[in-house]
């Protein structure tokens, strides 16, 4: 393990192969996660063993004057409390997600959220500047493999969701409580209603934390339901350009937009969005920013 | 230099006259063929407000070579007394070194007058001095990490825009306002240059909006004469060569970069600030322009005149005429035409971009601010904003207005617009006004072979 300047602690990923995506005996897979393929990582890289933290991120905003998409365009999805609803609001930003303040005032070690595709893309240009070396986001197959860790379940804590009580910050009930009108939660109660602090969960085979729940995480790729069925076997990196999708069964009304992938499941979703090969719990815009999303980096060895 | 500045210093210069000629004319009233003859008394004054200039030099750490040339130092020239280097005043075209010879001469024969007159100067002096202090004056010159040459500009007001009495300015240009800049920041001397630009890019594996896009940037076609995008037109290379007749144009890495978008711009900002550990960004247009004038309320910041240009800025002359010929049978031009039709006779020896720093600089120090490649500034363009922008630090409209742009693109619908200051390489020499806002006025995604940028800093306590 490496820990860089700003003190991201980054772990060493091999090269290696994988079967990507769900087999279709799988009953909680969706459509877009298949056709299960093999896919070979060719380069090893380091990975952050955590989501990118609050602390973190202040420091990119201090010594570079970034403003987030959330603070320039009105706002990110948070939740309110007092009413139940998720719904964009001005005063959600980065350090604080949701009302009321205090519940979702977000500490140091607390991954960043309400940053946008478009905001991590400038923590990562400045993180290379500092670093002197290309930090980015990792492509979709990328971040598969490292949560794979090697595991073929559906969690890399087993197949059950129980296993998911150790591993991961999900919807349970310490989120019902705050929140009654959730309509799924898990039955344990892990103490973390909302976001957790990074690393407070069991870390995955190649020392990765939350790579289940907590903040869902950005990937680089354009997201495209029907890519598994022709991407490349080497390194796939996403199509070369946004598919326009319809969203009207999610937003009701909404018309079709061009997604960048978000993985791994938030501290909200229904379990099987915590899935490894989970790709559309969350389907977000470039510019789009949620209480709920934020990213870690990769960067060469 | 600042017209009431300059009136103000010839007041007083040629009150001293008076004042001189009158007192040398009692006091040497034996010597009457030397007074009339040789004691020039203009000269005189001449001189003393030359040394007065040198003195201030020599005493303020902030006049630097390059303020001194635009300020109290555009009225005087350097020149050789007996082997010593010597300002002198530029508005008496005589034989200074004569006059200097027989002021000593009269010197020596009266020792007690010195004395005597040089205290009466000293009022005078101040004035000029108090006049001078108005004008401000660049801070300290800094090398950050990745090798770039910034200059601190001072804090300070200035009038933006343009009056009517400038038959090429613009509606957008008035009115003329004031404006505070309440800290000083720090602005690079150059665009930034390829070699620059080059390092983020393999520190990052950026990817230009043109590259990404597959459109290319906007560049030049030497065998049609044609501007317009190509995918092969990036800021690696924006010019395709007529092997007929090459140019022998080549991008080094001290050529300014082109062909980078704003949001490209950006990027290069979020990095640097990584890399120094404090915020880069773009100018505002208002400290642009601030900057550019560098105390100077003339319509070029070095005077009035077109020719100016010629010494500060890489416009389009008769090296870029030479060398850019429309080839096609197509709208608008002739074939065989050279271009651009409004090139100015003289060859500065640079068809296209130039190298940065090969004119000469304004007062703070600042090169090719006009002329070369236009530069991103961080506003939203908005025709109208002065008539109601704030007086401290304006930062540019919350958002930009749409622009209607169908004189450029015919059929192009309008578009938000972010501001591009300072003229380009092809442009005519109206663009290269410091006040010059609506030449190069481009969408935050557009990138051209004309328009790179310039980065500034903040200055720490």
């Amino acid at each position: 393990m490496i820990e860089n300047k700003v003190g991201m602690k980054l772990e060493e990923i091999p090269a290696g192969e994988f079967m990507m995506g769900s087999p279709d005996s799988d009953p909680a897979a969706k459509e877009n996660e298949k056709p299960q393929h093999r896919v070979r990582i060719t380069t090893p890289f380091l990975m952050g063993i955590h989501e990118v933290t609050v602390a973190q991120f202040r420091r990119f905003v201090e010594e570079s004057g970034y403003q987030t998409d959330a603070e320039e365009q009105g706002g990110c999805y948070g939740i309110d409390l007092g009413t139940g609803l998720i719904e964009v609001k001005p005063e959600y930003t980065w350090y604080c997600t949701g009302a009321p303040p205090e519940a979702f005032k977000q500490l140091d070690d607390y991954p960043v959220a309400c940053v946008s595709w478009n905001d991590a893309q400038a923590f990562c240009q400045w993180l290379s500047g500092k670093e002197g070396k290309p930090y980015r986001l990792p492509t979709e197959a990328e971040w598969e493999y490292a949560c794979r860790g090697g595991t073929t379940t559906r969690y890399y804590s087993g197949d059950d969701e129980e296993s998911l009580k150790d591993s991961a910050n999900v919807a349970d009930a310490s989120l019902k409580e705050q929140w009654p009108s959730i309509g799924w939660a898990a039955e344990w109660n892990d103490g973390h209603p909302f976001s957790s602090p990074v690393g407070k969960f069991k870390p995955n085979a190649f020392g990765l934390h939350d790579m289940h729940g907590n903040a869902g995480e950005w990937c680089s790729d354009w997201y495209d339901p029907e890519y598994y069925a022709h991407s490349p076997t080497d390194d796939p990196k996403g199509p070369a350009a946004g598919k326009l999708t319809d969203i009207s069964d999610l937003v009701p009304g909404a018309p079709p937009r061009v997604f960048r992938v978000i993985r791994g499941g938030v501290w909200c979703d229904p379990l099987p969005g915590c899935r490894s090969a989970d790709r559309s719990t969350q389907l977000r815009h470039p510019g789009s920013s949620a209480a709920d999303v934020g990213f870690r980096v990769v960067t060469s060895l | 230099m600042d017209r009431d500045l300059r009136d103000d210093m010839l007041k007083l210069v040629r009150y001293k006259v008076l004042f001189v000629k009158r007192e040398y004319e009692q006091a040497f009233r034996e010597e009457e063929d030397l007074v009339s003859e040789n004691m020039d008394a203009a000269a005189f004054a001449a001189w003393k407000v030359a040394e007065f200039i040198q003195k201030l030099k020599s005493e303020d750490t902030r006049v630097s070579e390059k303020w001194l040339k635009y300020h109290g130092g555009k009225y005087v020239k350097e020149v050789n007394v007996g082997g010593v280097k010597t300002l002198v005043l530029k508005e008496f075209p005589d034989d200074d070194k004569k006059y200097l010879r027989v002021y000593y001469e009269v010197l020596d024969r009266y020792p007690r007058e010195r004395f005597k007159y040089e205290e009466r100067q000293i009022e005078v002096l101040e004035e000029i001095r108090e006049q001078l202090d108005k004008v401000p004056k660049p801070g300290p010159e800094t090398t950050n990490s990745i090798g770039m040459q910034l200059v601190q500009i001072p804090a300070g007001r200035f009038k933006m825009g343009s009056t009517d009495a400038d038959p090429d300015a613009t509606p957008d240009e008035k009115p003329q306002h004031r404006v505070r800049i309440t800290k000083p920041f720090l602005m690079s001397l150059h665009a930034v240059t390829v070699g620059q630009f080059e390092q983020f890019v393999n520190e990052t594996n950026y990817q230009t909006e043109g590259e990404q896009s597959g459109t290319g940037s906007t560049g030049l076609d030497l065998v049609t004469g044609k501007v317009g995008a190509q995918p092969q037109y990036t800021w690696r290379s924006w010019l395709n060569e007529d092997k007929q007749h090459p140019s022998n144009f080549k991008q080094t890495n001290k050529h300014p970069v082109v062909c980078v978008s704003w949001n490209d711009a950006l990027a290069f900002c979020r990095w640097l600030s990584g890399k120094e550990g404090k915020p880069y960004r773009l100018p505002t247009e208002a400290e642009w322009e601030y900057a550019c004038r560098a105390g100077t309320t003339t319509r070029y910041f070095n005077g009035d005149d077109e020719d100016g240009l010629q010494e500060i800025a890489n416009i389009a002359d008769a090296s870029l005429q030479k060398k850019w010929v429309w080839n096609t049978n197509d709208p608008p031009f002739q074939k065989g035409m050279h271009l651009p039709p409004y090139a100015k006779p003289w060859n500065d020896g640079y068809p296209f971009t130039a190298p940065v720093g090969k004119f000469k600089p304004n007062a703070f120090g600042l090169y090719d601010m006009v002329g070369n490649v236009g530069e991103w500034c961080s506003d939203w363009l908005d025709p109208d904003y002065y008539a109601n922008s704030p007086k401290r630090d304006p930062k540019g409209p919350p958002t930009g207005p749409l622009i209607d742009i169908s004189d450029r693109l015919p059929g192009a619908p309008p578009r938000t617009l972010r501001v591009v200051r300072g003229g380009v390489w092809l442009d005519p020499a109206a663009a290269y006004r410091s006040a010059d806002r609506f030449t190069h006025r481009r969408h935050p995604v557009d990138s051209a072979a004309d328009i790179g940028f310039r980065v500034v800093a903040t200055v720490e306590d």
